[in-house]
């Protein structure tokens, strides 16, 4: 198996919103460096959020678009791409599948770290289906059925 | 007149060191594509949950050329490195 070059980590039990991603290179001096980093969420589990338009789309909180926290590459462009909608309504423009990062001043070095933040929101896919509790008038229409039901049917029998 | 002149020339000066100061650049710069759109049926929304980020796939790229390969969906756990 051989030495891998990078690492990408996360805190774990933290919000994306606020929480920072670390990215080292793990090489040295002589390694290639890293010039870009592509973060692709699975369709219909998780989209990355932006900050504009704020809440957009219906369901999903406040995003943050891409930021270093540290270690800044100047020049680093990150595309979001592959704009998400959900059922029949129009994309509001908030949530993408990918990001794709192309990092600025010749990437990141051999040995050096940087830091950035990114949300991702994961879908709810669990359908929720809400117990169907009758209406009272409906409680009363069918109770009445019933008891003229049974009335029918007793008269029927006495007959 | 004199003092005039210098205070022009003074004047002069500072606005062109001002005009060559070196303007900082934003670290990074935004930009969003439509790209392939896709739609996600059947969602009842979206929440932020940042400690499952089991569905997101991975890529780096090197300036030789090489690229990792991709981080299968469900394999990478969030405080683990990829």
């Amino acid at each position: 198996m051989s030495t891998p070059l990078w690492s990408l980590s996360i805190p774990g039990a933290s919000d994306t919103f606020t929480a920072t991603w670390t990215l080292s290179h793990l090489g040295n001096n002589q390694s290639p460096a890293l010039i870009g980093l592509s973060l692709i969420g699975a369709p219909g589990a998780r989209v990355f959020d932006r900050t504009s338009p704020s809440f957009g789309t219906d369901g999903s909180a406040q995003g943050a678009d891409f930021v270093f926290t540290s270690g800044a590459l100047a020049g680093t462009v990150a595309n979001y791409t592959n704009i998400v909608s959900v059922g029949a309504a129009p994309p509001v423009g908030d949530l993408f599948e990918r990001i794709d990062v192309e990092f600025g001043s010749g990437g990141l070095l051999g040995g050096a770290s940087l830091g950035f933040v990114a949300d991702v929101d994961a879908a709810r896919t669990g359908a929720t289906v809400d117990p169907v509790v009758p209406e009272p008038a409906t409680v009363l229409l069918t109770a009445l059925g019933l008891a003229g039901a049974g009335l029918v049917a007793r008269r029927r029998q006495l007959a | 007149m004199a003092r005039r002149s210098a205070r022009l020339a003074r004047r002069t000066l500072l606005a062109a060191a001002a005009a060559l100061a070196p303007v900082a650049l934003p670290a990074q710069t935004v930009t969003q594509s439509a790209g392939t759109p896709y739609t996600t049926p059947a969602l009842s929304g979206f929440q932020t949950l940042g400690n499952d980020l089991n569905g997101i796939g991975v890529v780096a790229r090197f300036s030789n050329g090489a690229s990792s390969p991709i981080l299968s969906f469900g394999t990478w756990a969030a405080g683990s490195t990829a």
